[in-house]
């Protein structure tokens, strides 16, 4: 299966955008990153229930701070 | 017991806070924004529906909330992450130990300079601008409380904001007294750095406070450690909360100040508790103020004053008065209050005094009961 998510470098940042994604009528929920940049370390993976592209537009115009959307197919 | 100490730590928690510690204690063995499974992102959402909830209440960004061990802990690092060397700081003459330490080590350490400026508890106008006159070009920061610990003396904040603000100076408060009692705009106040415990006026447990950033400064981090976000890098992430809180959250107790704040909330806010126990303090000044012998201070402006009163009886220290009310079941603050400067500034070092702090959960019945056991006292009895 394949997952499109809005990557953050914390569970703060992550939970941050879930609340004004919530303000905005949008449903989301946040998981560790499953596929995390191997260089970096571990990270936040927000995934959003419709439109991510809007979603990704509404944290950014927010001045919520992310690593930018990702896609990611499960292996296991 | 009456417990009249609640300027040292609320007593009794509302039920709620109980059973929100007591629920992450037993079901939730997640490490907060940490681990991937389940209970660790829910750990991780319950402490960021706190920060949301302190960000509300003290106007500042969810992100700008860090939690520490207490108010001692958030002032530490304000404190000794904003200070320069070469920088002279200014603070007030009523500080408790958790600023004026901090700053004394400094000093010692050749870091900085600082200068107290007196307060007049009866004239904000004055407190103002003695802080104008000892301000010079060096001064980059005024660190002060809100609220005195012993006096429960409010200072003119905003007037001080408004200058720092004006003078480009760090302002840092000590909300020690006041968080949970007064209404802290950090915006309206031009406050950089609002210091708080989670455990007097929020009701959270013990082990709890915070340090508010209003985002305009970024002090050092005091220590440096896991954060659960850009594991593979040496250095300590840049951005607030993470760089100030390395290693694992004290869960069970931003729980617990959770539900304390959602307490204070359904009470009516900070409005109603400070009506409720200002109701009650004025009720002793009354009582006591016609008992011959009794000594009050009440240093504080009347239009403003925080829910403190203290007070000695004769010519007796105020450790004795204490362990009389004690050993008749009434708890109340005797001696200096980790407050040294604050007594041999306004006229109490020689025997500290007696301080009552009511809290929410108090009657008039039990300032009744205080009043009587120190009317004993004045009249000679029983000690």
């Amino acid at each position: 299966m394949t997952y499109t998510y809005i990557k953050f470098e914390s569970q703060t940042q992550g939970e941050k955008a879930r609340s004004l994604l919530k303000k905005n009528n949008i449903k989301s929920h946040l998981r560790r990153n499953p596929n995390p940049d191997r260089k970096q370390g571990c990270n936040f993976a927000l995934f959003v229930d419709g439109n991510i592209w809007k979603a990704y537009e509404i944290i950014t115009v927010g001045g919520i701070s992310s690593s930018g959307v990702e896609t990611y197919r499960e292996r296991i | 017991m009456i417990y009249l100490d609640n300027g040292a730590t609320s007593f009794p928690k509302p039920c709620c806070v109980t059973e929100s510690v007591l629920r992450t204690v037993r079901y939730s063995g997640g490490s907060p924004g940490r681990g991937g499974h389940s209970n660790s992102i829910k750990a991780g959402e319950t402490v960021y529906r706190t920060r949301e909830l302190l960000g509300e209440m003290f106007s500042c960004e969810a992100d700008g909330v860090v939690f520490t061990d207490n108010c001692t802990t958030a002032l530490n690092t304000a404190i000794k992450g904003v200070c320069k060397k070469g920088d002279r700081v200014l603070t007030s003459s009523l500080e408790h130990n958790s600023v004026l330490r901090p700053l004394e080590k400094l000093k010692q350490q050749g870091i900085i300079t600082y200068e107290t400026v007196k307060i007049n508890p009866l004239c904000d106008s004055e407190t103002v601008r003695n802080f104008k006159e000892m301000t010079d070009n060096n001064t980059k920061v005024i660190v002060c409380t809100f609220a005195s610990n012993v006096f429960g003396t409010v200072l003119p904040i905003e007037e001080i904001g408004r200058f720092c603000r004006e003078k480009d100076i760090i302002f840092i408060v000590d909300g020690a007294q006041a968080a949970g009692a007064f209404e802290i705009d950090m915006k309206k106040m031009n406050i950089d750095i609002l210091c708080i415990p989670g455990h007097k006026g929020l009701f959270g447990p013990s082990g709890t406070g915070a340090m508010l950033l209003s985002g305009r400064v970024m002090p050092e981090e005091l220590t440096q450690g896991g954060t659960g976000s850009y594991s593979m890098d040496k250095n300590q992430p840049a951005s607030a909360p993470d760089r100030y809180e390395s290693g694992t959250l004290n869960l069970p107790g931003i729980a617990g100040l959770n539900s304390g704040i959602s307490f204070i909330r359904r009470f009516g806010g900070e409005k109603a508790v400070h009506q409720k126990e200002t109701a009650l303090i004025k009720l002793l000044e009354e009582d006591l103020s016609v008992i011959k012998g009794v000594k009050l201070y009440p240093y504080m402006n009347s239009a403003v004053r925080s829910p403190i009163l203290s007070f000695n009886i004769g010519d007796y220290h105020s450790e004795e008065v204490g362990a009389y009310l004690d050993k008749n079941g009434i708890a109340v603050r005797a001696g200096y209050h980790c407050a040294g400067l604050a007594h041999s500034n306004y006229g109490t070092a020689y025997s500290g005094c007696v301080r009552v702090t009511p809290g929410i959960f108090n009657s008039i019945k039990d300032i009744k009961n205080l009043v009587f056991y120190c009317n004993k006292i004045a009249l000679g009895k029983n000690l």
